[in-house]
């Protein structure tokens, strides 16, 4: 049976498939309660019926028996006759599942016992007292007639008869024969069976073995198959359709069921009768015209119907052979760098080279991205299952437990969405098993009885955040503290230094545990320091947001894809590591006389002061174990290549020394999950894409390098893992002083806020000045690169086209000459979603001071002002409205959102600092706002007094009266409890942000990024609203 | 049945890999080293796009590291989906070679042995430098015995072997 072989995966392909889509169907069945959605019973009879179908064909038995039962139930359902009781899903999810366990071991399916579950669906249909009880197997009425055999023995029901009747259905017996029909027209059982139901209705199938009486027959005849079909097609038309021979159909009189209703309505106790074939012609005259009125009609919706269902063609392709691509795609890319490489010398000297070479990067990167997204799965796959989880774990609890899903069409990379099953089915068992309080619990506290679990996924930057939302109980910090200490897992004295926040993160430890009884879901001894393992794994972080009482939130931040990763290349040593870019959050220069001023040393470790922060160092070099650049100084095992602050000045006899101090230090700020770093590098080189490919296995150990990648010079780079490297540093975290720092730092200058700007110029006399939060990167590239589209300006950038922004073009600045031998800068700006860069000459210097904004003596459109700033008269450009003026287009639908506001808002912004007062009340006018300024929260309060405002927005770090003591006055006057408050500020915190909204802020944004707070702005007044 | 071993150098010690493991032999060798990395392991190199783990095969034997590779040879294993296309070869149904490519850097080639099964004899207990557990036999070449390498428990020392310091 050889032929049979080759159909079968497909056969166990395909019902796989129709079981992945039943059983949420199911649950929404269950969701929906009294009104049975037809459509869903439909979907799940349809798909249960394909296997139905299938199966017999195999000679399946079981398989078919139990999906028939199935069947027979969703008709009950579907007519009304049965409700949606939890017992009757349960019944059919456990059905279900035997058929998902018979298809997955398709050999041995004949031997599994299926009685429970038959049992238990055919007693509710006992129950229903349907009369679909007793499946009728038609029985050889007469023998001697040949052609019953093929009538023989399909099991149909009465109702299904009584169906077709009705609705004027021919019945016919089909015959198909598997080498004939299938194999040399290529078609499958199931696409044949899809094409019945193209046509008609596939009632039932068997596989005659009958007819297979010897060797010889095996050999040389065709194996066949009988199928029942109920159609309204005509029976001349019926083998044109199925495309066989015409007699390989034959009809089935239906008269003698209409004649067995008929009777069975006279007495319902009555044993059903077998049907009995009549010739082809009698069936024809049997119909009236107003079966064959209804035979229209039905057509055309039949056919309706599956014009919807049907969808784009696809192919099956294995996911080995994906891999392969991937991979190929990848060597192409890598390949596709070292020719850049190597041909660019020649660029110069051979025309068309510098096309030819674009086009074959152009379309590399395009295929590779192609394929990549050939990789990309929805969420919608991991989160499917959960509706049934939740409902188990709910029922086995005896909670009430509403399941929200939201982003299913979120998509990530496969090996992405493989490693998120299990960690995600974790944290939603601890959801209901922990999180969530019983239903009378719940009541007594005020809550809805039924306990909700939100699953949403979301792209948020280049990654996707993953959140699992409860609204139980939350985590108790002290009682996470004091079961840490009970199992050993922390000394008391280091769980008094901790904060809130990282009490609550205890609950990572390995070893930590809270489960109290081992269930059938939840604690199977795994908890959630395997969570974060694994998502670390996929090189993603996890985030603990809770409040007792209220709830807890766990949110994953994961990359969109593993394999393709942009990063920066920086040098240790004499070797080049990969820092992920997605880790890094900014470069940091240290002039050298800074150095000693702003490296302290604090609690035993150094760290860097950065604006209104203190970050611990690392140093590569060390972590790594790598002895510095200059060998010939002896001593650098034993002393750092960095000396720490004490030292420095007696080491500046060695070369080493010499050049730390006359050389500006650069550090990376990285970071994992909240906790930020500086790395110090001996160099930083450049930013590339590179292609990640996994570590071998004889480099697992090494917690440092979480990958490999080979660069367009053709030498293998290690990637760096941060999380690796902290633990390897042991890096501590001042995080305490980090605060104190910070408030410490706004008490001695309050009203001088400092910020750091970006001087450069653009090839004229003329300086200019960006505040370095609105930038990413500064690159550098070459004029030659820049192509021209009818008026505008792009350059090729990791694949993107840059749009480029002349300052001469917007601003009324002079001309600067430009030639294409030039190597111009790009300022890329950091919280844009558009592909837009400011071109410039060169970076002049990077300046910390308190800006006096000049508005008046030089003003136009798409500028903030003119200041002094190093003694020079510096513009200082409005950078979004420098977009906007550039794209239009792009913005626009801003423009198009305010103009749907009938009455202007009005905000009441509190801000000392002139600048920022200034460029926030322009990002706010421009989006149609009316705005009210205040210098101050005292300020701010006075007007609250006497006018009424939609929303206000406080600075955080004010003189006289902060925002933290404003919001605390705002939310303590009963008139302004639900007044939308807003923070903005220049600290950079997370830890601070969860603070402000305790304290009672509705959102918290960071100063300067005009999408941003425009977007929250507006979400926290409609919210409002 | 006949077995072919492909013999090269480790100083002058003259060891033997069954030449079904061997993809090809490699030289003009730019290896990356791994930092902290045990001394077993080399570092990686790019062939071919394909990142390769380079073993020293001297250290994995007790013997000092190689210090000039300049002359070195890379004998590149081939991985296990490779080997798991050879079927009736029993002799191979036990090696395990993992899926990462591994190239083992050795002093110098030497030849080809063609061997019958019966030729392979049980290690003598005279080598005292190597580990008893990396060989799985010694065969006759003229007045030089042959060590067979028994690459399983090499990688699997290369995968357990902690870095010095």
């Amino acid at each position: 049976m050889s032929d049979f072989d080759e159909l079968l995966p497909a056969f166990i392909e395909e019902s796989q498939q129709h079981l992945q889509s039943i059983e949420p169907d199911i649950l929404a069945l269950e969701q929906s309660g009294q009104n049975v959605d037809r459509e869903v019973v439909n979907r799940i009879f349809r798909g249960v019926h394909s296997i139905k179908g299938a199966s017999g064909f195999f000679g399946l038995h079981k398989i078919s028996e139990l999906s028939n039962v199935i069947e027979n139930s969703l008709t009950l359902l579907r007519d009304g006759k049965i409700k949606a009781s939890p017992e009757l899903i349960d019944g059919l999810l456990k059905g279900v599942d035997s058929i998902r366990m018979m298809v997955d071991n398709v050999e041995e399916s004949e031997t599994f016992d299926i009685n429970g579950e038959l049992g238990h669906l055919q007693k509710l249909l006992e129950d229903a007292g349907g009369p679909q009880r007793t499946v009728a197997v038609a029985k050889k009425t007469s023998p001697d007639e040949a052609i019953n055999d093929a009538v023989g023995k399909f099991h149909i029901s009465e109702n299904d008869i009584q169906h077709f009747v009705q609705k004027g259905l021919h019945l016919y017996a089909v015959k198909i024969f598997l080498d004939k029909d299938l194999k040399k027209k290529n078609r499958t059982p199931f696409a044949f069976i899809m094409n019945m139901e193209d046509l008609g209705q596939y009632v039932d199938s068997f596989l005659d073995i009958q007819s297979v009486t010897g060797l010889s027959d095996c050999l040389d005849s065709d194996l066949a198959f009988d199928f029942l079909f109920a159609t309204n097609l005509k029976p001349e038309i019926v083998p044109e359709g199925l495309d066989i021979n015409g007699e390989q159909v034959r009809s089935i009189d239906l008269d003698e069921f209409r004649k067995t209703l008929h009777k069975k309505e006279a007495d319902a106790a009555e044993p059903p009768v077998a049907p009995e074939q009549s010739p082809p012609n009698s069936l024809n005259d049997s119909l009236n015209d107003r079966e064959q009125q209804q035979i229209t009609y039905n057509g055309q919706r039949t056919t309706d119907n599956r014009r919807i269902v049907q969808t784009e063609e696809k192919i099956r392709v294995g996911v080995s052979f994906l891999n392969d691509l991937v991979n190929l795609a990848g060597e192409l890319v890598l390949g596709r760098n070292q020719l850049m490489q190597a041909a660019l010398p020649l660029v110069k000297n051979t025309p068309g080279l510098n096309s030819v070479l674009q086009h074959i990067s152009r379309v590399t990167s395009e295929m590779q991205e192609k394929i990549m997204q050939m990789r990309m799965q929805p969420i919608s796959l991991v989160f499917s299952k959960f509706h049934r989880i939740v409902r188990t774990l709910a029922r086995n609890h005896d909670k009430e437990v509403r399941l929200i899903t939201c982003g299913e069409d979120v998509e990530l990379d496969k090996s992405i969405i493989e490693g998120l099953s299990d960690p995600l089915t974790h944290l939603i068992r601890n959801a209901v098993d922990h999180g969530l309080e019983l239903p009378d619990e719940r009541e007594k506290s005020g809550k809805p009885r039924h306990g909700t679990i939100e699953i949403k996924a979301s792209h948020q930057g280049g990654q996707v955040h993953l959140m699992v939302r409860d609204n139980g109980r939350g985590i108790d910090e002290k009682f996470i503290g004091r079961k840490a200490l009970e199992k050993g897992l922390i000394r008391p004295d280091s769980l008094n230094e901790m904060s809130e926040k990282d009490r609550v993160r205890l609950i990572f430890l390995p070893g930590f545990s809270t489960v109290e009884k081992v269930t059938e879901l939840s604690g199977r001894g795994v908890g959630m320091d395997v969570v974060m393992t694994n998502i670390e794994h996929l090189g993603g972080t996890v985030e603990v947001d809770t409040k007792v009482g209220k709830g807890t939130t766990i949110t994953l931040i994961l990359p969109l894809t593993l394999a393709i990763v942009s990063g920066l290349l920086i040098k240790a040593g004499e070797q080049f590591f990969i820092l992920p870019e997605a880790d890094t959050d900014e470069l940091v220069r240290i002039k050298s006389e800074e150095i000693k001023t702003r490296v302290n040393i604090v609690q035993n470790a150094r760290v860097l002061r950065l604006r209104d922060m203190l970050l611990p160092l690392v140093e590569l070099n060390r972590v790594l174990g790598i002895t510095p650049l200059s060998e010939d100084s002896r001593s650098a095992d034993s002393e750092p290549p960095f000396p720490s602050a004490d030292r420095e000045l007696q080491k500046t006899d060695t070369e080493e020394a010499g050049t730390d101090v006359t050389k500006p230090l650069r550090i990376l700020v990285v970071r994992h999950g909240s906790s930020r770093f500086g790395l110090i590098a001996d160099s930083i080189e450049s930013t590339e894409e590179i292609v990640v490919k996994p570590l071998p296995r004889y480099l697992k150990k090494m917690k440092t390098f979480s990958g490999v990648s080979i660069l367009g010079n053709g030498t293998v780079s290690l990637i760096l893992d941060v999380a690796g490297i902290l633990r390897k540093a042991a890096v501590r975290h001042p995080e305490n002083s980090k605060e104190a720092e910070a408030s410490a730092g706004s008490a001695i200058s309050p009203s001088e806020e400092e910020h750091v700007f970006l001087l450069f110029d653009n090839s004229t006399s003329e300086r200019f000045a960006f505040p370095l939060e609105l930038i990413r990167r500064i690159e550098r590239v070459s004029a030659s690169d820049i192509e021209h589209v009818r008026d505008r300006q792009f350059i090729q950038y990791h694949g993107k086209k840059l749009r480029l922004i002349f300052l001469e073009d917007y601003l009324p600045v002079s001309r600067p000459v430009r030639s294409p031998d030039d190597t111009i800068c790009l300022i890329i700006p950091r919280h844009t979603e558009q592909p837009l860069a400011i071109v410039m000459n060169r970076v002049i210097n990077t300046l910390q001071t308190v800006v006096q904004l000049d508005t008046e003596t030089i003003m136009s459109p798409g500028l903030f002002g003119s200041a002094v700033l190093d003694g020079r008269i510096t513009l200082i450009p409005d950078m979004y409205r420098l977009f906007e003026m550039a794209a239009p287009e792009w913005y626009g639908v801003g423009e198009a959102a305010r103009t749907c506001v009938s009455r202007k808002c009005r905000i009441l912004l509190a801000e000392d600092t002139p600048f920022f007062r200034m460029v926030e009340n322009e990002y706010l006018s421009s989006a149609g706002y009316e705005v009210i300024l205040a210098e101050n929260g005292r300020k701010a309060l006075e007007i609250l007094e006497e006018e009424s405002v939609d929303a206000v927005i406080l600075d955080i770090v004010m003189p006289k009266m902060d925002g933290w003591e404003t919001i605390r006055a705002i939310r303590s006057d009963e008139r302004l409890t639900h007044l939308p408050a807003m923070a903005i500020t220049s600290l950079s915190d997370e830890g601070l942000a969860e603070k402000g909204i305790q304290a009672g802020f509705n959102e918290w944004e960071l100063k300067l990024n005009k999408t941003r707070l425009l977007e929250k702005l507006a979400k926290m007044m409609m919210r409002n609203a | 049945m006949n077995r072919q071993i492909t013999t090269f150098f480790l100083g002058d010690m003259l060891m033997g890999l069954d030449i079904l493991l061997v993809k090809e032999v490699y030289r003009h060798m730019s290896i990356s080293p791994i930092p902290d990395a045990p001394p077993h392991l080399r570092g990686l190199m790019n062939l071919r796009g394909r990142v390769i783990t380079v073993i020293d095969l001297n250290v994995c034997l007790n013997r000092p590291p190689a210090s000039d590779i300049t002359e070195s040879r890379l004998l590149i294993l081939k991985t296990q989906k490779e080997i798991r296309n050879y079927k009736n070869m029993e002799y191979l149904e036990d090696v395990c070679v993992g899926d990462d490519i591994v190239g083992f850097l050795i002093d110098r080639m030497d030849d080809v042995l063609t061997v019958e099964e019966k030729d392979i004899l049980p290690v003598p207990s005279n080598i005292v430098d190597i580990d008893e557990g990396l060989m799985t036999g010694v065969v006759r070449q003229g007045d030089q015995l042959v060590i067979l390498l028994d690459v399983t428990a090499v990688l699997e020392l290369v995968m357990n072997a902690r870095s010095e310091k």
